[in-house]
């Protein structure tokens, strides 16, 4: 198996399916574990590693269950659907660097009180 | 992934747009079925539209998010199946606008919630058949066929719902000929009013019916007014004054004859699969 390790998290059947289709025939995933028990997710992705984990987010659900995943598995890629399936967001935990030049005490304390930039267009830092 | 499944991505492009060409409406040579998907989910809509342009069985007239646009391709192509994402907002008005086409085009809820509550919904809105949130993909294909054979597979809760609803409905009609006309209830206040019969908060219907608190209070207001009732505690009243008008026997809070309401269908992406049972 050399596809992305992927884990799928409760979605309906239909849904789950059709989403994983959709992205397999352009990326080759190895769906290595379906799980639907919301409690020991973080514990049961601790132990899979996966490179990338799709999850349909509840209603009650946030931004905050996803910071938690990310946690326990840095090293991967979460896709979070929306309640209504409408929308979707990706989540990843990066390292950025920014150049400090000479160390200046003026452009120590800015980094200090500056957040990283964004990676990507599109992408913006989260308040979790 | 075998390498069929990464080489192969015909369907993708027109469908994801709309249309593609409509070759034929019969089916007599084993030509394939056409079919329109109508949901406002981007990856659902296309993503099936793919997967069902890859099986053959079908050829998919397009894939869009719009009613109107819908209807247009309808008229236009002879779609014989359309199938309407079941949380697609006003899916019921649009199905029964779609059943003014005429017999020939079959109706199909799709990823349907399988309450009872819902399945009757659909199914006066004109459906021929639904398929439930539940199905895999792999059965999707093998789902629709047996609608268009007039099959359904269902829940044995489902099963034992729609009969008691023929039996309701059995007795509202001996009784309709006593009572007044019919109000004149939206889809959805209809759904509303069947929700507060079965007892259910304006929270819980608005989870259940995936709108706002602030709208399911408006569509209380309405329908209190098109029976002229002064509290929505009124509404069972009447229903029951009225051959069950709205509950037609459904309760949704009845464990014994509906899956639980919570998560289940207010979250569009909550997995709730009852017990199946196929015909024979």
């Amino acid at each position: 198996m050399t596809g992305i390790r992927t884990v799928m998290v409760t979605t309906p059947a239909l849904l789950r399916d059709v989403i994983k289709q959709l992205i397999a025939r352009r990326v080759e995933l190895d769906v290595v574990a379906e799980l639907t028990e919301r409690r020991a997710l973080p514990r049961r992705l601790e132990a899979i590693r996966p490179d990338l984990v799709i999850i349909g987010l509840r209603r009650t659900e946030s931004v905050a269950l996803i910071r938690t995943l990310l946690l326990r598995v840095p090293g991967a890629k979460i896709i979070a659907l929306s309640s209504d399936g409408r929308s979707a967001f990706g989540f990843e935990l990066c390292l950025y660097q920014t150049n400090l030049g000479d160390a200046s005490p003026d452009r120590l304390s800015e980094f200090v009180k500056s957040r990283a930039a964004p990676a990507l267009p599109g992408s913006s830092p989260l308040k979790v | 992934m075998n390498g069929a499944q990464k080489g192969n991505r015909t369907a993708s492009g027109p469908l994801a747009k709309g249309v593609s060409c409509a070759p034929q409406a019969g089916n007599a040579a084993g030509a394939p079925h056409s079919l329109l998907i109508l949901s406002d989910i981007r990856f659902f809509r296309e993503g099936l539209a793919e997967t069902l342009a890859r099986d053959g069985a079908f050829h998919v007239v397009g894939a869009v998010a719009g009613v109107d646009e819908a209807f247009c391709i309808s008229r236009a192509s002879c779609v014989q199946i359309i199938l309407i994402d079941a949380a697609l907002p006003d899916g019921l008005v649009a199905a029964r606008r779609f059943r003014d086409l005429g017999p020939s085009v079959r109706i199909v809820a799709l990823a349907l919630a399988e309450t009872e509550v819902d399945v009757i919904a659909w199914a006066e809105a004109g459906a021929s058949g639904y398929i439930p949130r539940s199905v895999a993909l792999d059965d999707f294909v093998a789902f629709v066929q047996e609608i268009i054979r007039g099959q359904q597979a269902c829940s044995r809760q489902v099963a034992a719902g729609l009969l008691r609803w023929v039996s309701g409905a059995s007795g509202a009609t001996k009784q309709s000929s006593a009572t007044a006309a019919s109000p004149e209830l939206t889809a959805r206040e209809e759904q509303v009013a069947a929700l507060i019969c079965a007892g259910l908060t304006n929270k819980e219907i608005s989870r259940r019916l995936n709108i706002g608190v602030a709208t399911t209070k408006s569509h209380i207001h309405n329908l209190l007014g098109k029976l002229a009732l002064q509290r929505r505690g009124q509404v069972a009243r009447w229903s029951r004054d009225h051959g069950s008008y709205f509950v037609r026997g459904v309760s949704p809070r009845d464990s014994t004859s509906s899956p639980p309401l919570s998560p289940p269908s207010s979250g569009r992406l909550v997995d709730n699969a009852p017990a199946r049972t196929r015909p024979p």
